[in-house]
């Protein structure tokens, strides 16, 4: 073999991106697979909805009120008679945007606050710093029980609730890199000219935050689902007519009901299980793969 | 005359699992460390040479890594067919190891003499205040100053050198046959260095430890060793005593490092320009026929390309993997 | 070490003020007032209305009064409920021990159980071990608490018959630990299930973090057996972080609380915070609020102490944090 023949040999190893390897990873956990395409199959639901559920969800139909499993009604009804399967589906979508909605909510936040400790820092930092400490040590439930119990619970403020409670993280995320790189700033020569440094901060903080944010948006995601159908379920959440899996769960709270007529609140529990077990699956996958430490 | 081996390793092969493939750090190599002696094991970052000493201790972290052939001689048993236990009675007792960060290889909640009293308590079957005795006098023997107080301090109120010093106590304690060393002075200072190295060569004379030095840096080799291993890509490419290897170093790679090595002034009137090996180490995913080094070498010819070269022995005990002295 | 302690105290104290204030200042901020629960509840003439508004404060503004309460606050009066007039200390002492009880029960429990999964699990990976205990947690994070707590109710009172379906204890009956204990065990197990799922994965990353580090190798290269080198060297490692696991734990278990003891009809102070929400009895909020955040952050300054106790590269540094 001559030289230039061997030279080109070696220039075959192919290099792969940092995305590309993060996906391999990610193909690697098989959970984690299995997760994602559970929650496709769910955002399709929640989607395809008016064309998916057999009935109109809001229904009401004294008739078949408390009604078993039965060939009209696959999983039965409920105690007014609404179908639960539409209900099942529809819920869907009442679970998805919150949890959706909430952490972009908290991410924009965060971010911005974040940014401005870190940036600015002295009084605007101790601030927020101070803020973050405040909310991350209110038991988070009580603070979204007065705000929805008092502003009156309509969606948006639940999905807003918990956008307020979820920033804190990201501010953290966000603060620590800003001043992770401001301290090579100072060593690097001042070269670094004003404009060009908020460059640098965008292309040296900007990809370093992705990944530990992306991973804890998707654990918020399965956060807020499990908060807002706690708080359906107290009735305080989304209130009926509209269908959540959490205010499904509510009328469970009657022993009867509880003990004879399970297709009204298992059904609506196992989705808010899946749901939050498959983002979780998803999460721990992203983790592994966007930040890999040898495990 | 070849000196007598404490160990020998025969056809010792370390791969390891990554995300892109296999990577073989150690092929097929063949090392003789002799006894009462400190050999060198000297390379650039990658080159295996680490993977070798953590072969021989068996202490290669076995998901990724793993020894797939070979086999490494010690006191006429094959280490590689040791079972666990076995393998246990010798770790520490009769072939020790001193890593390189001593920031991070001591464990920072307990204090520092308790795992030295433990493994002397482990292998001298001892109980506590005899072990702790034993101990006191392995600080001693390492020049630490009142030891039965140090021996009591936690690692994190000690500075760089101590902690490296609390090492190699815990590696000599036991009085082995072979310590290997792994980078000691890498990461401290220089003048700390020299006190290291200087340590180590007074260990030697006192007990007849024999000590493999593993190292990047050349001049470490030259103050220290008395053979010297040259390793490139996985492979043993020289072997020499060191006043000969740097008096006279034949193959390619040794003569590009030997050149490397800044020299203040110059060499006389001429200032030359720092020399440095074109190219880079072979990727180890995708190993190409013949000479791992002839990509690199001024002195390649055709048949460097096509064959692998063995190590050719030379005179006085010398071998190198060069077709150019076969 | 006291030094440290103080600093910590003096941060707390303003963390305290601004979680009040942040509360105060929503509470008020809400649309209705509780004296519209009188209107509606008793038809009350305007003049009346107005005269029980004077004698609540509620027409001066709002930071007049929360420095009122706050002056209030700090002689020890934290007021009177809105429901039925007593002092709200009362109230809140009155529920402060089932909850504590419960969480106290949750915390031993889960620790208990969660730790040693954890350690197995990170020892043993990707072993079948490994992968029962990271699907248990998984299973005990993502549940719904108030789902577990019903099918709880479903398996364990209605179809066994084993436990009681809710309630501090049998009514009728005295007072008899065995009975009580009956009663903790659904609520107490129900919790504990999501708390050992988070606690499971936590041990579990922390302890294959410190099987990866270097003393651990050094401790091999000496010769000792596995057993020692893990549980002796890396265990008292691993469990560091699980202490400051403690101080996080808190908050979550509160919120947990409130919801179980809904289900349960347990008489604890998450129960009182839907009672007083749904009342907008506002001084009990107040004093709820106070009285958490003083828990919580309690709570994590124990575990912040108890770490640097533990922790010898804290313990022994001077000007610690």
């Amino acid at each position: 073999m001559t030289p230039a023949a061997v030279a080109s040999v070696d220039q075959d190893i192919p290099r792969k991106s940092f995305v590309a390897l993060a996906w391999r990873r990610f193909l690697r956990h098989h959970l984690a697979i299995i997760g994602a395409l559970i929650v496709v199959v769910l955002v399709l639901m929640a989607v395809l909805a008016p064309w998916l559920a057999p009935r109109d969800p809001n229904r009401v139909d004294i008739m078949s009120a408390r009604e078993g499993p039965s060939k009209e009604h696959v999983l039965g009804c409920d105690v007014v008679g609404r179908d639960v399967l539409s209900r099942l589906i529809y819920g869907t979508r009442v679970s998805l945007s919150v949890g959706l909605v909430a952490v972009a909510i908290g991410v924009l936040i965060g971010t911005l606050l974040g940014c401005l400790a870190g940036y600015f820092g002295g009084w605007a930092d101790m601030i927020i710093s101070r803020l973050i400490d405040a909310v991350l040590s209110f038991p988070p439930l009580m603070l979204i029980l007065v705000i929805v119990g008092l502003l009156g619970p309509r969606l948006f403020n639940i999905m807003l609730v918990l956008g307020l409670l979820g920033w804190p993280q990201v501010a953290r995320i966000v603060r620590g890199q800003i001043l992770a790189v401001r301290e090579e700033q100072y060593v690097l020569s001042s070269r670094a000219v004003g404009a060009g440094s908020r460059r640098i901060i965008l292309t040296d903080v900007l990809p370093n935050i992705m990944s530990p944010i992306i991973v804890d948006s998707t654990f918020g995601v399965a956060r807020a689902i499990l908060i807002e159908a706690g708080l359906s379920f107290l009735g305080m959440g989304v209130q009926p007519p509209t269908a959540s899996w959490g205010n499904m769960l509510n009328d469970a709270q009657s022993l009867s009901i509880l003990e004879s007529m399970s297709w009204m609140w298992v059904p609506p529990g196992l989705m808010i299980f899946l749901a939050t077990i498959s983002i979780n699956f998803v999460g721990d996958g992203l983790r592994d793969a966007l930040d890999p430490k040898l495990n | 005359m070849e000196p007598a081996s404490v160990l020998s390793v025969r056809g010792l092969t370390t791969v390891f699992k990554t995300d892109l493939g296999v990577v073989r750090a150690v092929d097929k190599l063949d090392l003789e460390i002799p006894a009462r002696a400190t050999l060198g094991i000297v390379g650039e970052s990658g080159c295996g040479k680490s993977t070798v000493g953590l072969s021989i201790m068996k202490l290669i972290p076995s998901p990724p890594g793993r020894i797939s052939g070979g086999e490494i001689y010690f006191e006429n048993r094959d280490l590689l067919r040791l079972n666990n236990r076995a393998m246990r009675r010798i770790r520490g007792r009769r072939i020790s190891m001193i890593f390189q960060e001593p920031m991070t290889s001591l464990n920072p909640v307990r204090r520092v003499g308790e795992t030295i009293i433990e493994v002397i308590s482990l292998h001298y079957g001892l109980p506590r205040k005899e072990a702790r005795r034993k101990a006191i006098e392995a600080l001693e023997s390492i020049r630490i100053p009142e030891p039965e107080i140090r021996i009591n301090d936690y690692p994190h109120e000690m500075s760089g050198g101590m902690r490296q010093r609390i090492m190699i106590a815990l590696a000599i304690c036991c009085k082995p046959e072979l310590v290997i060393a792994d980078e000691p002075t890498t990461a401290l200072d220089v003048t700390i260095q020299a006190q290291i190295l200087s340590l180590l060569d007074q260990i030697q004379k006192e007990t007849g430890t024999a000590i493999v030095l593993i190292t990047h840096d050349l001049g470490v080799i030259a103050e220290n060793a008395d053979q010297v291993a040259v390793m490139y890509a996985g492979q043993l490419v020289e072997y020499a005593d060191t006043f000969s290897l740097f008096q006279e170093p034949l193959h390619p790679y040794t003569q590009g490092l030997m050149l490397s090595v800044p020299r203040p002034g110059g060499g006389g009137k001429k200032k030359h320009r720092l020399n440095v090996i074109p190219g880079s180490v072979p990727n180890l995913l995708r190993i190409a026929p013949g000479c791992r080094f002839a990509q690199r070498c001024p002195e390649a010819v055709e048949k460097c390309y096509q064959k692998e070269p063995a190590l050719i022995p030379q005179s006085g005990g010398r071998t190198v993997r060069c077709w150019r002295y076969a | 070490m006291t030094t440290y302690i103080i600093r910590r105290l003096l941060i707390a104290i303003p963390v305290l003020l601004l979680i009040t204030m942040i509360m105060y200042g929503i509470l008020n901020l809400a649309p209705g007032e509780p004296t519209d629960m009188l209107i509606g509840q008793q038809a009350l003439a305007p003049e009346e209305v107005e005269k029980i508004r004077v004698r609540l404060g509620l027409n001066q503004p709002v930071y007049v009064r929360y420095a009122k309460w706050l002056g209030q606050v700090v002689q020890g009066n934290l007021g009177y409920s809105f429901m039925d007039s007593q002092p709200v200390v009362n109230r809140l002492v009155e529920r402060l021990g089932p909850s504590f009880t419960l969480m106290l029960f949750v915390v031993i429990v889960s620790y208990t159980v969660a730790v040693p999964i954890g350690v197995i699990s990170a020892i043993r990976q990707y072993s079948w071990i490994d992968y029962l205990a990271t699907a248990l947690a998984f299973c005990g994070v993502s549940f719904p608490n108030f789902f577990s707590g019903l099918v709880g109710i479903y398996i364990f009172s209605l179809v066994l018959n084993w436990l009681p379906t809710g309630g501090l204890e049998t009514i009728g009956q005295g007072f008899s630990f065995a009975d009580r204990f009956y009663h903790l065990l659904l609520p107490g197990l129900v919790l504990a299930f999501r708390e050992v799922g988070v606690l499971v994965r936590y041990t579990r990353s922390s302890m294959l973090d410190v099987v990866r580090q270097d003393y651990i190798r050094t401790a091999r290269a000496g010769g000792l057996s596995e057993w020692r080198v893990i549980f002796g060297h890396g265990l008292r490692n691993a469990l560091l972080p699980l202490i400051t696991m403690l101080g996080l734990t808190i908050p979550r278990l509160f919120a947990g609380v409130v919801i179980i003891e809904q289900i349960f009809q347990w008489p604890g102070m998450g129960r009182l915070a839907i009672e007083a929400i749904l009342s907008r009895d506002y001084p009990v909020l107040m004093g709820l609020t106070l009285c958490t955040a003083v828990i919580v952050l309690l709570g994590n300054l124990v575990a912040d102490i108890l770490y640097g106790v533990a922790d010898p590269r804290i313990r022994l540094s001077r000007g610690a944090k």
